[in-house]
């Protein structure tokens, strides 16, 4: 394979899956591990580390709800590394990007459905050990209500409430 | 997906609202005997009541009560008051008042006097409660940053009424009384509970709040005493001034004032049609409303331009498009495009305020019934007495 200013090219790899035999004499048997292992390997380049962090900044805006934000940041930070990418060269960098921002999404999705799940259980936790808890800063503090758990997140915002009442002055 | 069903309940007469006269109005529904849950704006004009079953998205009661009480006068024949009741509210103590000595709880959103305080929270129970059996458990707002005299005022005003408490700031809880619930995970839904500024202005107070996925901390409220009443006192001594003695009563300029309020340019001629002693007359009205609403937004710009500068840079673009006003101000003509006209010539990014809309007088009931639904056992106060 070849290495071009810190970038791994990968094309080469395609070619490896259809020459190389494996020690019984038979093709390497699954060219769906090789390109998945391609595709693996992309993200490890900066430009694809770059906008993979942006996507998911973006993605995480979207979610809370702050579509402004979020087109804000996909018109300018995300539009600019996605142009990079897709002046590489690469013949097959649109698609490699939107199966890349597919599979980001539901990475940002499912870590916000595991804050929630946990939310409560640490809320708890940090109101049983009293008013001495240190309260997190309000940017880590985002509380999201949905269905039951519209309810769910109103009772952890009055647990704020109460804590913020016990640590007051009296 | 939380949805509500609300019923209109009959309108109670002070008689039937009385646990010491008549029988509840026997088509009203009833709650089952077991908990109930109340949310509660306890307004210095006009209160709301929300209630409904722990457990059920449910309504079982939905009144605007004012916030009076009114005492009979000794001396009144029998028979002049329904059921000879010694005691009304809200309404029916209004339509009496040549009868009875009137009280107002409330002032400037606290509570002012304690007795009558008390009274009119036994009406509240038994307008949510006709049977008078069922434990009630109330989510009561409070103005932003409210001290503890005045929460301590409203414990004491409810003890042996409710069995449980929980006091929540207003704003907050118009906050999560506007979130329509069933819309919170579409895209494209704006929470505003995860983003907004509320401005919620009332007869004594009108707070402003920050709520950005968090409670509100007391650095991201602010209350200012000066609302409906302070514009009804404006207006009240201008008309005074360009009309002496006139004669109209306070109650008769705040409805005046209710149905023209408007804010921006003065707007004349208003020409309203009054009775002075006995005789129609028309009067004026239009720069004395002007002058008194304008006011208010004098008073209330500052504490929202101070408000969005302490949100952060990630969250102002949003917060701008987001804020809100609720509660009897919200119906000033106007209001809305007046503050945001000020925010565009002072060089802030594409405001947006937006009133809350027909609702305005019960979102902040809504909330606190939604926080009762929520509320987890420990975190009721529990009332003794």
């Amino acid at each position: 394979m070849g290495a071009v200013e810190g970038r791994v090219d990968l094309r080469g790899l395609e070619v490896f899956r259809e020459i190389i035999p494996n020690r019984t004499g038979d093709c390497l048997s699954s060219p769906s591990t090789l390109s998945a292992l391609a595709e693996a390997i992309h993200r490890f380049e900066p430009p694809w580390i770059k906008i993979g962090r942006i996507y998911r900044r973006v993605c995480f805006l979207r979610l809370e709800g702050r579509a402004v934000d979020a087109r804000r940041l996909a018109e300018t930070e995300l539009a600019e590394v996605k142009a990079e990418i897709l002046s590489s060269g690469d013949p097959e960098a649109g698609s490699r990007l939107d199966a890349f921002f597919a599979g980001e999404e539901e990475r940002v999705a499912g870590a916000v459905a595991c804050v929630e799940l946990l939310m409560p259980a640490l809320s708890e936790r940090i109101a049983a050990l009293g008013p001495e808890a240190p309260a997190a800063p309000p940017a880590q503090r985002a509380i999201r209500g949905a269905d039951s758990g519209a309810e769910r997140g109103i009772a952890d915002f009055i647990d704020e409430m109460l804590a913020q009442d016990r640590s007051r002055p009296r | 997906m939380t949805t509500t069903t609300i019923e209109k309940q009959p309108s109670l007469s002070a008689s039937q609202a009385s646990a010491t006269s008549f029988p509840p109005n026997p088509k009203s529904a009833a709650p089952k005997a077991g908990v109930l849950l109340i949310g509660l704006d306890l307004g210095t004009n006009k209160s709301c009541v929300l209630a409904g079953p722990p457990g059920s998205s449910d309504i079982t009661v939905s009144r605007v009560v004012p916030s009076v009480v009114g005492y009979v006068k000794d001396g009144i024949v029998d028979g002049i008051i329904t059921g000879n009741a010694r005691i009304l509210y809200g309404e029916d103590a209004l339509r009496q008042m040549l009868h009875v000595d009137l009280v107002a709880p409330l002032a400037e959103g606290v509570i002012a006097r304690q007795d009558s305080a008390r009274d009119f929270m036994q009406h509240i129970r038994l307008l949510a409660d006709p049977t008078g059996k069922a434990e009630i458990r109330a989510v009561v707002g409070v103005p932003a940053n409210a001290g503890e005299p005045a929460r301590e005022a409203i414990r004491r005003s409810a003890q042996g009424i409710f069995s449980r408490i929980l006091l929540i700031p207003e704003p907050f809880l118009a906050a999560l009384g506007f979130r329509d619930d069933s819309r919170v995970r579409q895209p494209g839904y704006v929470d505003p509970v995860v983003n907004s500024l509320f401005i919620d202005i009332g007869g004594g107070t009108s707070d402003l709040c920050l709520v950005q996925g968090y409670f509100p901390t007391r650095d991201d409220q602010i209350s200012i005493p000066f609302a409906g009443d302070a514009i009804d006192g404006i207006l009240f001594d201008e008309l005074n001034r360009t009309y002496p003695s006139n004669g109209l009563s306070r109650i008769t300029v705040r409805e005046i004032k209710e149905t023209n309020a408007y804010v921006g340019p003065s707007r004349k001629p208003m020409e309203v049609k009054v009775v002075i002693g006995g005789k129609s007359r028309t009067l004026e009205f239009g720069d004395a409303i002007g002058n008194a609403c304008n006011t208010l937004i004098d008073r209330i710009y500052p504490a929202l331009t101070t408000l969005i500068s302490s949100a952060s840079s990630d969250s102002v673009v949003t917060l701008l498009q987001n804020i809100i006003i609720t509660g009897g101000g919200s119906q000033i003509r106007g209001i809305d495009t007046i503050l945001q006209k000020r925010l565009l010539d002072d060089g802030y990014e594409s405001p947006k305020v937006r009133l809350a809309g027909q609702d305005f007088q019960r979102y902040v009931a809504m909330g606190a019934l939604k926080a009762a639904r929520a509320a987890r056992e420990n975190q009721w106060q529990v009332l003794l007495g």
